[in-house]
């Protein structure tokens, strides 16, 4: 039973054999979370005796018998807490997301909930009371706001985690901690039982370690849900044979050196899997640097309006008496990043003029963007390693631009730094509804290095 | 003596009557996980509350949204569970209702329709706020109106609107619970100078109606240069008092629900069957049968029913007729009774048409 987390699933499925083979997975991985929780602190609650099925005929099902961990902001029934907010630690869900549902009916075993950033606003993973540490290199954050669950993958005490993404939210941990990480389209997973800070942005995204297993899990997930009007089927796409690469974007001043060097290995690997390359100059970091001031100012508009009725009357602790309504927003329910964003948004609603310029703009980037990926892929880099040290608030440059528009983009691991002993990653992104032909390509990519 | 003028426009909440709520499907009387707000669920809309309005809506003229979008009305109040109420820009807006008092035609011009949720209701006793989640998320019809009424007018509109609620089984509209209620918007005009408007809210009776405008407008003539705000009327002092100034709302687009495109099934037109029933309509019946113009738009008829084709076996009835002599209603019926019983009939007038012939025929060359 070493290092069964490094297995791919066909491989753990291969050594179940009996009801015993069941219980010593389940006991490997618990003990392993419990042991690791204590030096990384990725989890608040790590259940000790999790339910699971011991019928082996289910080991047909492609991911039954396999455990997983779930974001702090999906609503589970058997836990408390949500959003890892402090003052809502003792909040009992009274009803199971969806997600949870599905995962529930193939069999596949819960184990805990993750840390993040607190109601997923923040790219640090540092907003919250309950702080994660990379284990990677403890001196640098693990990224955000799914940081418990890029932490509890990369450390081998689950397979897979399940996270939401609104601004890049998935994608930056797991190129942080060396995973690949998926965004899928709007719409495609069911957001039922998620407390989602920005309605138009947010999409589930799944982390784990192969792009193999990835597919599985999107086979059994992407379903249309009759209690999510925003949900949609999914359609089949063909394959594409061309790739993007924007030279601007690659060739600037801000993009660190280390990564640019990793681009001619990509082009190498990407000739050998026999995917054409076209070179474009169209794209440049002004458009990017646009579609982030669209992305926080329509964001902190829809943040003012969800999160405003987690106010310390209804929730939190209620033996408080106030004197005044001044006295209540005096008391801090939430963090500081997330009371800025809240202001930001009703100083944005003042300003109208502004928020209904930045819809348009959003409407028509979303046109060019779906004629410039019409029988292509986009390939973009998900940091500049630089920013790990200089704090600046371009952290989310080249990750915001997929949500703007709704699109699928996948991030994964080529290389490691040494000047930071951290890993590098890339992401592609694809048109609508291509997020398993993405995968695929990831998919050779992984199988052609090893 | 100076004359004053007074512009008077109303804001109209009828509940809707339904089973279902309008964003949650919890039955009218009871509350759900979205009435009580708690986090990660989303609505669902109830399409068969907008197709009931759009039923309604239908016998007023003006123009129809192509699309239903919902928006965000963010406001923060105890009743308000979410943080913000749903509501509509308008379902149907520049709309006429025309009508007659006492002989004389008159018109209210109504900005728009728009279907809302109903806030939970509030109880203040003592030091403790009381909040009834049952009554959130009914839904509503709002009709705001432009400033067209009179004094006299505008009691009379409402009456006549609230019965043709009734009569459509769109409300029940039993005004003591609250399901008809309405707001009051009032301005003074002397020669040149226009005050600005005063808002009397939640009026639950015509006589509150009627004292608290009395009041108001002695206000306002006393003092022209009042600045804005909202007030309530009060039933022991027979006053209205200050609430609070007027607000300034947001609102935004409501994603979590997609664009409803509107499906017209029937085009029905039942302003005749209406009046002629309804009681306080009676004043219209008289004269709205000789204005034509009442409706501008007249709706398309279709009557392309096409005549199918009758066989009728001849010489069968040649048979039947012959033995009989005697000609009467009693022999038609008989003749139908015999044929019947070995052949089908599909069309009985065309068919005693053809037994008169050939009995005419028979009584002429016995």
């Amino acid at each position: 039973m070493k290092k069964i987390y490094k297995f791919s699933f066909s491989k753990i499925k291969k050594l179940i054999k009996s009801k015993k083979d069941i219980k010593n997975v389940v006991k490997f991985f618990v003990k392993r979370a419990n042991k690791k929780n204590k030096k990384l602190k990725f989890s608040n609650n790590i259940l000790k005796k999790p339910k699971f099925s011991k019928n082996i005929k289910n080991n047909k099902i492609d991911i039954s018998f396999i455990p997983y961990m779930i974001k702090d902001i999906f609503l589970i029934k058997s836990t408390r807490g949500i959003a890892n907010s402090e003052n809502l630690k003792n909040y009992k869900p009274t009803y199971n997301c969806t997600i949870n549902k599905i995962l529930k009916k193939n069999k596949s075993i819960f184990i805990g909930k993750n840390n993040m950033d607190e109601f997923a606003i923040g790219s640090y993973g540092k907003n919250t009371k309950f702080k994660v540490l990379n284990p990677w290199n403890k001196k640098i954050f693990p990224g955000g706001s799914s940081s418990g669950s890029a932490v509890s993958v990369s450390s081998g005490s689950c397979m897979f985690s399940i996270a939401n993404d609104t601004g890049g939210s998935v994608r930056l941990p797991s190129t942080i901690n060396g995973l690949t990480g998926i965004k899928v389209t709007y719409g495609t997973i069911s957001r039922y039982g998620l407390i989602s800070f920005a309605p138009t942005f947010d999409s589930v995204g799944i982390i784990l370690n192969k792009a193999e297993d990835l597919i599985k899990i999107l086979n059994k997930i992407q379903k249309k849900d009759k209690k999510d009007k925003t949900s949609v089927n999914f359609i089949k796409k063909k394959k594409k044979k061309t790739i993007i690469i924007p030279l601007k974007i690659f060739n600037s001043k801000y993009l660190d050196t280390e990564s640019k060097n990793y681009l001619q290995k990509l082009i190498y690997i990407f000739k050998k899997i026999g995917i054409k390359i076209e070179f474009d100059k169209k794209l440049n970091e002004k458009t990017l640097l646009k579609t982030n001031k669209i992305y926080y100012s329509i964001s902190s508009v829809e943040t003012f309006s969800c999160l405003s009725k987690f106010d310390n009357i209804r929730y939190g602790k209620k033996k408080i008496i106030y004197k005044s309504i001044k006295n209540i927003y005096k008391k801090n329910f939430f963090m500081k990043s997330v009371r800025q964003r809240m202001n930001k948004g009703k100083k944005e609603l003042l300003n109208r003029k502004e928020y209904y310029i930045n819809n348009k703009l959003r409407n028509i980037l979303i046109k060019k963007m779906k004629e410039y990926l019409k029988k292509k892929y986009l390939i973009l880099p998900v940091i500049s390693l630089d920013e790990l040290k200089k704090k600046r608030k371009k952290i989310d440059l080249y990750n915001t631009l997929a949500n703007v528009i709704g699109f699928p983009s996948i991030s994964f691991r080529i290389g490691f730094s040494k000047k930071y002993n951290i890993p590098i990653g890339m992401q592609i992104m694809g048109n609508k509804f291509e997020d398993k032909n993405i995968v695929n390509i990831v998919k050779n990519i992984q199988n052609e290095k090893i | 003596m100076k004359k004053y003028n007074f512009i008077i426009g109303i804001e109209i909440h009828t509940g809707i009557s339904s089973k279902r709520k309008l964003f949650s499907k919890s039955k009218i009387d009871d509350f759900n996980k979205f009435d009580l707000a708690i986090p990660g669920i989303m609505p669902i809309l109830n399409i068969t509350i907008i197709n009931k309005t759009i039923n309604f809506l239908q016998n007023f003229e003006g123009i129809f949204c192509k699309r239903i979008i919902f928006l965000r009305k963010k406001y923060s109040y105890p009743d308000i569970p979410k943080g913000y109420q749903l509501t509509q820009k308008y379902i149907k807006k520049k709309c006429i209702i025309k009508y007659y008092k006492d002989n004389i035609f008159k018109s209210a011009l109504i900005k728009n329709f728009h279907i809302e949720e109903d806030t939970s209701g509030i109880k203040y006793i003592k030091n403790k706020i009381l909040i009834n989640y049952k009554r959130n998320g009914r839904p509503i019809l709002e009709s705001v109106s432009f400033p067209c009424f009179s004094f006299e007018d505008i009691i009379f509109f409402l009456k006549t609107f609230r019965e043709y609620c009734i009569y459509e089984k769109y409300s029940t509209a039993r005004m003591e619970i609250g399901e008809f209620k309405f707001d009051i918007n009032i301005s003074i005009i002397n020669k040149n100078i226009i005050s600005k408007k005063i808002e009397i809210k939640n009026l639950n009776s015509y006589i509150s109606l009627k004292k608290s405008i009395r009041y108001e407008m002695y206000r306002l003539i006393k003092n022209i240069y009042i600045s804005k705000e909202t007030r309530a009327y009060s039933q022991k002092k027979n006053k209205t008092f200050f609430l609070r100034k007027k607000k300034r709302y947001f609102f935004f687009r409501e994603y979590n629900l997609k664009k409803y495109k509107i499906k017209f099934k029937k085009i029905l037109n039942k302003i005749n069957i209406i009046f002629n029933i309804s009681k306080s309509f009676l004043n219209l019946i008289k004269n709205l049968k000789n204005d034509k113009n009442f409706f501008k738009k007249n709706y398309k008829k279709k009557q392309n029913i096409k005549i199918k084709k009758i066989k009728i076996d001849n010489e069968l009835l040649k048979k039947i007729i012959y033995k009989i002599n005697c000609k009467n209603e009693k022999s038609i019926n008989y003749i139908i009774g015999k044929y019947k019983k070995l052949k089908k009939i599909e069309n009985f007038e065309f068919f005693k048409k053809k037994a008169e012939k050939i009995m005419k025929e028979r009584d002429l060359n016995p």
